[in-house]
């Protein structure tokens, strides 16, 4: 098995590429494999983390030499970014990648939730991912409402559209999106892999969301922007704040670099675009020589072995695939849960009521009324149920119509 | 919701998509059918285009009358390779290779009017767009059933169908 400490990598002053290098050529949004798109939409917010964290870690550091390094090493981050979300194609609209963003969010927090070790880690991800789900529902009415395109075509039959736990209940108390943090003294190293990933993932969707949401001009799709960026932001801090804020920065910088290793090994062994394959392997050679200097800024700084935080061999690798049965199981037993405090529950308790009715004042969100626009406009809703009918009877569409 | 021109222009770009899709992924035995009804509703859809939609563009004068000549440009360019792909045997090998020609260039243009052209015509055209929109569905009405007539036969007939709509 690939170890990504045994290897040096490229060095890491050659690793600037020319703008000609940076200028790659996109993916077909017709040919490409979904999942090569979902690929690419996570390691973005890998690297967008990457370059975000990295700054972050500069404010808060004094040593002159260490700030050097890492801006080095940010410069190279920044150009991987700039080359993964330039492989996304022109051609496709702010709406048709905010729909591949779901499914992002769907697929790869389903397959987290499955590998993950710990079960309170384990149930933030099955909260979470039917929140997403829903959201790619009402992004896919939106869809047809507005570019008049089906987002069959987006996700294909890999993931199913339907609702789930219905976005409107998504809007909690802030206080009540904080989780236990795992222990970094006693979390497996996998759980601090997965939890970095899914908030990435979650980050990048807030950020993408809260810039294009205004560059639409029909009032229904700015209200639903408006309203699932901020749930993004509720799913950022119910995600980050399962990392122990214990973590040294030594300790977080080191595991954002293995994570990068450990990402793109996945996809390299997945991705079925020579092309994109390419960049993915190139990116790894580039990452272990990154993880080699955060290693050795560790062992000076803290004295402390970065192996003692590290898997032993790298965990299986991530896939993207579908997670159909999964889900419906999910939707058929956990749909009516909502969080108190760091826990679940299934009452719509005072403080959730009251965030409630001070954010909708008595009126129906964006995200009701765009499955209400649609059923008016073209006679029912837009769904992809490849496996039957809703595993939720309330939420078939016969029932719903009648 | 009463639609516009531009719904009805995007109803048929979505329609546009979807063929290109069930042709590219289509055995090569299994395209014929669904290419002859590409073809003509491509020759429909930018007909009226031109005839109804890209003029009223073209009396815009911050730099929409210019993004409307560039669409025009476009569909001169789709046009022509339409032309070509027109004697090439869909079931042959040569054809997904400028089949891809062909739907790059035009997926490209759907996406340009959309992005450039259509939001300043809804922006400050909308009464407009509205009075046009009997005309326009009209004239895409054509696309229904093309058969396999020729292009000047297709457009004679959208004008025709657009005339009878002002009568
Ligand atoms: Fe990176
Ligand atoms: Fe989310
Ligand atoms: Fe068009």
């Amino acid at each position: 098995m690939f170890n990504p400490l045994d290897h040096r990598g490229t060095p890491l002053d050659k690793q600037v590429r020319t703008f000609r290098e940076l200028d790659v050529a996109p993916i077909d949004p017709i040919d490409a494999d979904p999942y090569t798109r979902c690929r690419i939409i996570t390691m973005n917010g890998i690297e967008v983390e990457a370059v975000l964290f990295s700054h972050q870690f500069a404010r808060h550091c004094t040593d002159p030499d260490v700030r050097a390094k890492l801006a080095g090493i940010r410069y190279v981050e920044a150009q991987q970014q700039k080359v993964v979300n330039w492989l996304l194609p022109g051609i496709s609209s702010p709406l048709e990648t905010t729909i591949a963003y779901e499914q992002v969010a769907v697929d790869l927090t389903a397959w987290v939730s499955r590998q993950e070790p710990d079960p309170y880690l384990k149930q933030a991800y099955e909260f979470g991912v039917l929140e997403d789900f829903d959201h790619l529902y009402r992004y896919a009415n939106l869809f047809e409402m507005v570019e008049r395109r089906k987002a069959r075509k987006v996700v294909d039959d890999l993931t199913e559209v339907m609702p789930g736990r219905p976005t409107a209940l998504h809007h909690r108390d802030p206080v009540d999106n904080l989780r236990e943090p795992y222990d970094k003294s006693s979390a497996a190293p996998i759980s601090r892999l997965h939890a970095l990933t899914v908030m990435a993932a979650e980050q990048q969707t807030m950020n993408f969301y809260m810039n294009v949401g205004p560059q639409y001009m029909e009032p229904i799709a700015r209200q639903l922007y408006q309203e699932i960026a901020l749930i993004e932001e509720e799913h950022v801090t119910h995600y980050e704040s399962l990392v122990d804020p214990a973590e040294t920065w030594w300790e977080q910088l080191v595991t954002h670099e293995y994570n990068e290793c450990y990402l793109y090994y996945s996809f390299m062994q997945q991705e079925t675009d020579p092309h994109v394959k390419s960049i993915w392997e190139r990116h790894l050679d580039m990452e272990v020589a990154q993880l080699q200097a955060a290693c050795e800024l560790m062992k000076q700084q803290m004295d402390k072995d970065p192996a003692s935080i590290l898997p032993e061999t790298l965990p299986e690798p991530v896939r993207f695939e579908p997670n159909k049965a999964l889900l419906r199981e999910l939707l058929a037993t956990q749909i009516d849960l909502t969080t108190l405090g760091t826990g679940y529950v299934t009452e719509a308790h005072e403080r959730f009521e009251r965030m409630q009715e001070r954010l909708m004042a008595g009126e129906a969100p964006a995200s009701d009324r765009v499955i209400e626009e649609h059923r008016r406009v073209f006679g029912d809703e837009y769904r992809v149920e490849a496996e039957g009918p809703h595993p939720v009877e309330s939420l078939r569409t016969d029932a719903s119509h009648a | 919701m009463a639609e516009d021109s531009v719904d009805l222009l995007l109803d048929q770009h979505g329609r546009i998509d979807d063929l290109f899709v069930r042709i590219s992924k289509a055995a090569p035995a299994d395209r014929g059918e669904p290419w002859r009804e590409l073809r003509g509703l491509l020759t429909v859809h930018e007909t009226v285009e031109e005839e109804l939609v890209h003029p009223v563009a073209e009396s815009l004068s911050d730099g929409t009358a210019e993004v409307a000549a560039d669409r025009v440009a476009e569909e001169v360019g789709a046009e022509e390779l339409l032309r070509r792909l027109a004697d090439v045997d869909p079931e042959s090998d040569e054809f997904p290779q400028a089949f891809k020609a062909l739907r790059t260039a035009v997926l490209s243009h759907a996406a340009h009017e959309e992005r450039y052209e259509f939001p300043r015509l809804k922006a400050y055209r909308s009464d407009e767009l509205a009075a046009l929109a009997p005309r326009v569905a009209a004239g895409l009405g054509v696309a229904d059933d093309t058969g396999d007539d020729p292009p000047e036969t297709i457009k004679e007939r959208v004008a025709e169908a657009v005339r009878e709509a002002d009568a």
